[in-house]
């Protein structure tokens, strides 16, 4: 069931459908239904009229045999004793009464005067003629038939149960009447014998569908269209065949003498139908006509059938509408869908299904045209923004080439020289700081430390940088202290200085034969200086302007002599202002621990110093250049 | 192919020496019907032929009595019930060859709606019983249960019953007890006083020959005996087969019937015949001595039977084992 899920329209039009389908089924099958009640209803009326209407006809057979033989067997009973006279009533009696096949009297032993020990007169009709005869002649078991029986032991007229006659061919009832003598008791019973062959015809004779059946009071069958029901089944042996309570209980009412309509199945697994029984009371039969569902319903049937083409037909329609109106529905999203996955893969430019309605479709369109706009809009700002900050970018890269150009880099820088050990380290932060250092040798024995920190980034204080450098070591060569150096090159750079751009700056001046020591700040952090003969501490502080930023200052100078093995830490304020995790600086406390700590070559100075640092800082991003310059004096 | 193979095989019976066969003519009390089915399985089964009988059925009814048949040799054996033979023999010397029916199948049928609950309910009330042998069975009945019921002379229908012209009369369970209920009565309506439950229910068909035929036909007497057995037993297994021979016959003698009764009727005349696993049950075929002293006494003391013979003289058991 997941297809179900993945698509709309698929959802939609099977909702319409089942809608639809169970709207069409219903009506057709409710249509069915009551069409089959009004028939059913409509039948039972006429098929109970029917089967009433054939009763009675039955009974009108019966009721005139009754009266004849009343009659004859009031006759009888004051008859005298005279045989001639029975035969001539039994006569009168047959003559008169068509449906009567034949009168018999049968007498009790010694009986009504008669004064015979069997005796039973009868008249019969005989082809076209009447036949008189003395059964008792040849059938002495007169007195053993049931007529005779039932007229003499229950002493009221009864109906026997229907026979086969001599010969085992023609079906026979008799209506036997009790005769009694002075005392009222029963001495002799007249039957009254009537065919019922005619039984048969009357039956085929009914108008419609229905098919008619005829029960005794025992529920036996006299008269069907199956011949091989007729004397051998009852109704209750069909019932005991099948196991069919419910026949059964049909059947004793039927017997009972009621009259009904009821769904009925031929017994044996026969087809299915309505029955109408009603009563024949004078004989205590049941008559019943059954009426096949087949040809009964075969015009609903029709009508259903052309209802259901009909409906199938609309369903068909609507199946089609359906399909269009879910198509037109989710086409614009499927379309919405393809540009979204488009927009998605990067292109802005793809087209949006046009807006056609002001429905919810529509709007979605509207909105996601919005913010296709909205989303272009963002891109070019952002290829702007990019584009700047390449520029920037690029910029910090020149201004990084220039700045480490400027800086030596070569360790050990003169490696001829047993008189020095000199090492530094240049880190930049990612965007360029200002800082720079500087070495180099005058006359071949003066060398010359410089550290300094240009205010601003980027290429202006990369070009600042070179610029100071450069009149440093220019100004170097003609100018013997480190004070006036300070001052010359704060001249030249205060009178150009347009951009109002500074330096913070360190110069020192070491004669590497007398160990002579001189420097000069300006607005820089004292170097460290770890001597042999004293202890490890921070140059003194000398007056000293930053650099750069106004013209005739004078900077201070400090002259020392430096021992073999005394050291010189030059920094700048990325070290001491490196910043851990939690905004805590170095600070210079730390640096001059650090320093105090170190010891072996130059370059093991830097090392230990910055591995101090970096273990400070713990993986903080770096804020600011780091640079540190360590000289070794080793004298001679 | 398997008609003409079966028509092949009779040839060549029938065209064996006639010294071959003995003919049997077999003659049953009443209309076919399945009390006597197992007649009709051996028969049809070959049972008979094969132990070279040839056997031809002859059907009593209502105006026939193969005892008298046997007497003006009409027929070879008999079926009868004990009772009737009994009477019989003191004018004709008829002996049993086998009792095929030991479970009397004699009851009376009351009507609950009459007030016919309990045995005395029936004194004073009109009864229809069959005039005739089986009389002895109810008379004794009602004198042991000091009854003095109206009675009524009854033949071969229920109708006096069903109408309710009489209340309470006498059936075999397999045959009108069936048809009453077929008849839309209800077990519920109905009280039912079976014979055998006392002492007055007597064996019923039994198989019976004339003695000197007997002593003529000693083994095949045994041979007819020993198939006709092996004819119920093969009834007993083979049931929906042996009703369609039924069915058949009835059909052919033109007498009304319906399967569902046969086959009612099949069901107890083979309990009737076949013991169960009672300890005191009868043994199949075979009349006891108690079953047939017990009758002669009840049919004595009814005034029914003058003189009797001796068991011995009487039983020619040839059924027993």
């Amino acid at each position: 069931m997941r297809w179900i899920r993945q698509s709309i329209a698929l959802r939609l039009t099977l909702l319409v459908v089942l809608g639809a389908g169970t709207v069409l089924a219903a009506v057709v099958g409710t249509s069915y239904i009551v069409s089959r009640r009004l028939l059913e209803h409509e039948l039972q009326g006429r098929a109970t009229a029917l089967a009433r209407s054939a009763a009675g006809r039955i009974e009108s057979v019966a009721a005139s045999v009754e009266g004849t033989a009343d009659a004859v067997g009031g006759g009888i009973e004051r008859l005298e004793p005279r045989p001639d006279g029975v035969y001539d009533l039994l006569e009168a009696g047959v003559v008169r009464n068509p449906d009567l096949f034949g009168l018999i009297l049968g007498v009790e032993p010694y009986a009504l005067g008669f004064g015979r020990e069997a005796f039973a007169p009868a008249v019969f009709r005989n082809g076209e003629g009447l036949k008189k005869t003395d059964l008792a002649d040849e059938r002495v078991r007169y007195r053993v038939e049931d007529w005779y029986a039932l007229g003499r032991f229950i002493g009221e007229p009864q109906w026997s149960d229907p026979y086969y006659g001599e010969g085992g061919r023609t079906l026979l009832a008799t209506y036997a009447v009790p005769v009694r003598d002075v005392l009222g008791r029963v001495r002799a019973v007249l039957g009254g014998e009537v065919s019922l062959a005619w039984l048969t015809d009357l039956l085929a004779s009914l108008p419609g569908p229905g098919r008619a059946f005829l029960l005794s009071s025992t529920g036996t069958y006299i008269a069907h269209s199956d011949h091989g029901l007729i004397m051998n089944e009852t109704v209750f042996s069909l019932a005991e065949a099948d196991g069919d309570a419910d026949l059964r209980t049909l059947g004793q009412r039927m017997t009972g003498g009621e009259e009904g309509f009821v769904p009925f199945a031929v017994p044996g697994g026969g087809e299915e139908g309505w029955l109408a029984f009603s009563p024949v009371p004078r004989t205590g039969w049941s008559l019943a006509v059954f009426f096949p569902e087949r040809v009964l319903f075969a015009r609903i049937l029709e009508l259903s059938r052309v209802q259901g083409a009909i409906a199938f037909a609309g369903f068909a329609v609507i199946l089609l509408v359906a399909l269009l109106i879910a198509r037109s529905l989710s086409r614009p999203l499927v379309e919405l869908e393809g540009a979204a996955q488009a927009v998605a893969a990067g292109n802005l430019e793809v087209p949006l299904p046009p807006v056609r309605s002001g429905d919810e479709v529509g709007r979605l369109t509207a909105a996601f045209g919005t913010m296709q706009e909205e989303l272009k809009r963002t891109m070019a700002t952002l290829e702007e923004t990019a584009a700047a900050r390449e520029r920037i970018e690029s910029e910090l890269r020149i201004a990084r080439s220039i700045q480490m150009g400027l800086v030596p880099k070569t360790f050990p820088p003169f490696p001829k020289r047993d008189d020095l050990d000199l090492y530094a380290l240049l880190e930049p932060a990612r965007e360029v700081g200002g800082d720079f250092y500087d070495f180099f040798l005058l006359e071949d024995h003066q060398l010359c430390l410089v550290a300094g920190d240009v205010s601003g980034k980027g290429v202006p204080a990369a070009l600042f940088m070179a610029v100071v450098r450069t009149f440093i070591r220019a100004m170097a060569r003609d100018t013997a202290s480190p004070g006036e150096l300070m001052r010359r090159v704060n001249d030249e750079m205060a009178e150009q200085n347009d951009s109002c751009m500074f330096v913070t700056l360190f110069f020192g001046l070491v004669d590497l034969n007398t160990g002579d020591f001189s420097y000069a700040l300006g607005g820089h952090e004292p170097p460290i200086m770890v001597a042999q003969k004293g202890e490890t501490a921070p140059l003194e502080t000398l007056d000293g302007a930053l650099v750069g930023v106004m013209d005739g200052v004078n900077f201070a100078e400090s002259t020392m002599r430096l021992d073999a093995g005394d050291v010189l830490v030059l920094f700048t304020d990325g070290v001491t202002e490196a910043m851990d995790n939690n905004q805590e600086l170095y600070d210079r406390h730390r640096l001059l621990d650090a320093v105090k700590s170190a010891e072996g070559t130059a370059e093991d100075y830097v090392s230990s110093i910055r591995a101090d640092v970096a273990r400070f800082v713990d993986g903080a991003e770096q804020s600011d250049d780091i640079t540190l310059l360590v000289f070794r004096y080793l004298g001679h | 192919m398997r008609r003409l193979l079966a028509g092949f095989c009779l040839l060549m019976l029938t065209s064996l020496p006639a010294a071959a066969f003995t003919t049997f003519r077999l003659g049953l009390q009443w209309l076919p019907q399945a009390q006597f089915a197992g007649y009709y399985a051996a028969f049809e089964k070959g049972l008979y032929l094969r132990r070279g009988l040839d056997v031809f059925i002859v059907h009593g009814g209502p105006e026939k009595n193969p005892l008298r048949d046997l007497v003006e040799d009409r027929v070879d054996v008999i079926t009868a019930f004990l009772s009737d033979a009994l009477v019989f023999r003191q004018k004709h010397p008829v002996v049993h060859l086998a009792q095929i029916v030991n479970r009397s199948g004699l009851m009376l049928v009351g009507w609950k709606e009459r007030g016919i609950d309990r045995v005395a309910d029936l004194h004073h009330r009109r009864v229809s019983i069959w005039p005739g042998l089986f009389r002895s069975s109810f008379l004794g009945f009602f004198r042991e249960h000091d009854l003095f019921p109206d009675l009524v002379p009854q033949y071969g229908s229920v109708a006096l019953f069903l109408r309710k012209g009489v209340d309470a009369c006498a059936a075999m369970d397999y045959n009108e007890y069936n048809r009453i209920l077929q008849a839309g009565v209800d077990p519920e309506e109905l009280t039912c006083f079976p014979m055998r439950e006392g002492r007055f229910g007597f064996p019923e068909d039994g198989l019976y020959c004339l003695d000197s035929f007997y002593r003529e036909n000693g083994e095949d007497c045994r041979a007819f005996v020993e198939a006709s057995m092996e004819g119920w037993a093969y009834a007993r297994e083979h049931r929906e087969e042996v009703l369609d021979l039924v069915m058949d016959r009835a059909r052919k003698a033109h007498v009304p019937t319906n399967r569902a009764h046969q086959r009612w009727m099949l069901d107890h005349v083979l309990e009737s015949i076949f013991p169960g696993d009672n300890p005191g049950d009868w043994q199949a075929g075979v009349l006891s001595r108690q079953d047939f002293e017990r009758t002669v006494s009840v049919m004595r003391e009814q005034g029914q039977l003058a003189s009797a013979p001796a068991y011995g003289d009487f039983v020619r058991e040839v059924a027993a084992p």
